[in-house]
């Protein structure tokens, strides 16, 4: 199955890009699909920020599982008003 | 109407929105960027970053809940994202119901969860040229997902 990873903040600067697709096994769920990403140099940034996670723009956990076509956002700790 | 904008908010324009003949109070809130000092630096400006879909989103949810919970007669809610100077308003925020508590409670609540729970991050440029994301001391992942 294909899903979408958007990555932001902090994460998008230190993997330097701010999305790309991905091909997992059915059933995977966030933090295996994470645990995928970390093997590439690129992303290794991921194991020293802390993380939350959205599906389809809703917080999840990171034992959820994904669904093919599902949008995974991949960010820090929010840190909007003033 | 998305409840973020990358124009400047202006809190004279915000107060002059009229209220419904209904109100009796509105309770309202302006978030500054503030010229914070750290060491031998100061902020020159910050940058503000969302996940534009999901913090619409958000926000319109926390908009709801607070219409329901205080039993407000409306609420209005902005957002602003871009770069930003010291003195300029990042969030404003009013709350407006039939007599001041429910409107103070529900003003107040709107701005936590605000800062906790929509997907917006703001970078902290300084007079030195260095960077760093601002975190949150309050947000985490039980905020989020709560």
């Amino acid at each position: 199955m294909k899903v979408d990873v958007l990555l932001f903040a902090a994460v998008k600067d230190a993997c330097g890009r701010e999305s790309l697709r991905v091909e997992l096994d059915e059933g995977t769920r966030v933090s295996e699909a994470i645990g995928t990403l970390r093997r590439y140099p690129a992303f290794t940034a991921l194991e020293k920020l802390p993380l939350l996670f959205a599906v389809n723009e809703e917080f999840v956990q990171e034992d959820t599982v994904l669904r093919d076509s599902d949008v995974l956002a991949v960010m820090t700790p929010v840190s909007g008003g003033a | 109407m998305s409840h973020l904008t990358a124009k400047p908010i202006l809190p004279e324009a915000f107060f002059l929105l009229k209220p419904p003949l209904l109100a009796g109070a509105a309770a309202t809130f302006f978030g500054m960027v503030r010229e914070d000092r750290h060491g031998n630096k100061h902020v020159v400006k910050l940058e503000y970053h969302s996940y534009a879909s999901m913090a619409d989103r958000r926000i319109r949810a926390i908009r709801e809940e607070a219409m329901a919970r205080w039993g407000l007669i409306d609420a209005r809610i902005l957002h602003r994202v871009g770069t930003l100077l010291p003195g300029e308003t990042a969030i404003a925020v009013a709350a407006i119901s039939g007599h001041r508590a429910e409107a103070f409670a529900a003003c107040e609540e709107i701005v936590e969860h605000m800062k906790h729970t929509v997907p917006i991050w703001k970078k902290e440029c300084f007079s030195d040229g260095t960077f760093e994301w601002a975190v949150c001391r309050h947000a985490g992942h039980e905020a989020a997902l709560s």
